[in-house]
């Protein structure tokens, strides 16, 4: 069954999404020991959106909901850490626009058929 | 018979969000009249029950004590829901409710400080409880959406919580708390206006 469209833009955007998160690391980080904090927690969102982008796959390693759950879950590390000022705001901002159009993405029936199907 | 909601279903939800839009309103009143003897952030909310305006602590201690009811009878709308999650989420309201109206009865004073806080943080960690409750029934309902909410809005005060000083994590996770709760609140509404049907 080839990807659906709503699949293929999913994972394109939760790539993007770990992509930003790397490129905003190089661009607003400090190499100092305060910084350590904003690096791990950008490495971290960066994994969580990759991993995302890998769970739009047929027959796929989650099931829909905890696709959707993860997306969740990666929101809410992204908001927390823009909301405690552990990340720069703006990178925050864009990041959270990602992790809520992977989550609209993969609530949708079309996309849920699909990475359920064998 | 269906146990997702009462027949008062959508009644209790209002009064979930009339709670938080009360207790917002007395916040954002006693503020106002305090002027410069309390700020955003940076001073506790219960300073302004033993604030030197005497208007503002009448409202802010008397205020307490109808949100605390009000929330204890959104608390009592959960419980008639019957399923597990929503009567443990209820009971931990109607605690929580208890403590915040003693709060209002027992301000932060030299000689009731411990007193206050100790009913403080009951009432935090009964709220916190109270969420994992009902988003864990969510979770058996199988609502994706709601506890993925839920999950956001933890994570946000467990930021919030490691990083910044009392007083301005307290401002944020009670608003996100808040927040949650007009969020429980529009569930039932519409759980309640679909005649039980799902929630």
């Amino acid at each position: 069954m080839k990807m659906n469209n709503g699949s293929k833009l999913g994972l394109i955007i939760a790539s993007l999404g770990g992509i930003i998160a790397i490129a905003g690391l190089a661009v607003t980080c400090e190499i100092t020991v305060e910084g350590i904090t904003s690096i791990a927690l950008l490495l971290l969102i960066s994994v969580m959106f990759f991993a995302l982008a890998g769970a739009f796959t047929k027959n796929g390693q989650w099931a829909p909901a905890a696709l959707t759950l993860f997306g969740f879950l990666t929101l809410g590390v992204v908001a927390g850490c823009t909301i405690a000022e552990i990340i720069n705001l703006y990178l925050g901002i864009i990041e959270a626009v990602v992790a809520i159009l992977v989550i609209a993405i993969s609530y949708t029936p079309q996309t849920k058929r699909f990475v359920s199907s064998e | 018979m269906n146990t997702d909601v009462n027949n008062h279903s959508t009644a209790f939800g209002w009064i979930g969000i009339i709670a938080v839009v009360t207790y917002c309103t007395i916040i954002a009143i006693c503020s106002v009249i305090a002027d410069g003897s309390w700020t955003w952030c940076e001073s506790v909310v219960s300073r302004f029950g033993i604030n030197d305006n005497q208007t503002v602590r009448d409202i802010y201690n008397y205020g307490s004590i109808i949100f605390g009811l009000l929330l204890a009878t959104y608390g009592i709308g959960r419980i008639e829901c019957k399923k597990v999650g929503y009567v443990v989420g209820g009971i931990l309201f109607i605690f929580a409710g208890a403590c915040i109206a003693i709060m209002g009865l027992i301000t932060c004073a030299d000689f009731t400080r411990d007193i206050h806080r100790f009913f403080a943080m009951l009432t935090a960690i009964f709220i916190v409880l109270a969420m994992v409750a009902i988003a864990l029934q969510y979770y058996r309902d199988g609502n994706i959406l709601a506890i993925g909410f839920t999950l956001v809005i933890g994570i946000m005060a467990f930021a919030c919580f490691t990083q910044f000083e009392f007083a301005k994590y307290e401002t944020y996770n009670v608003l996100m708390g808040y927040i949650w709760i007009v969020f429980d609140s529009i569930l039932m509404i519409k759980a309640g206006l679909n005649g039980g049907t799902k929630q």
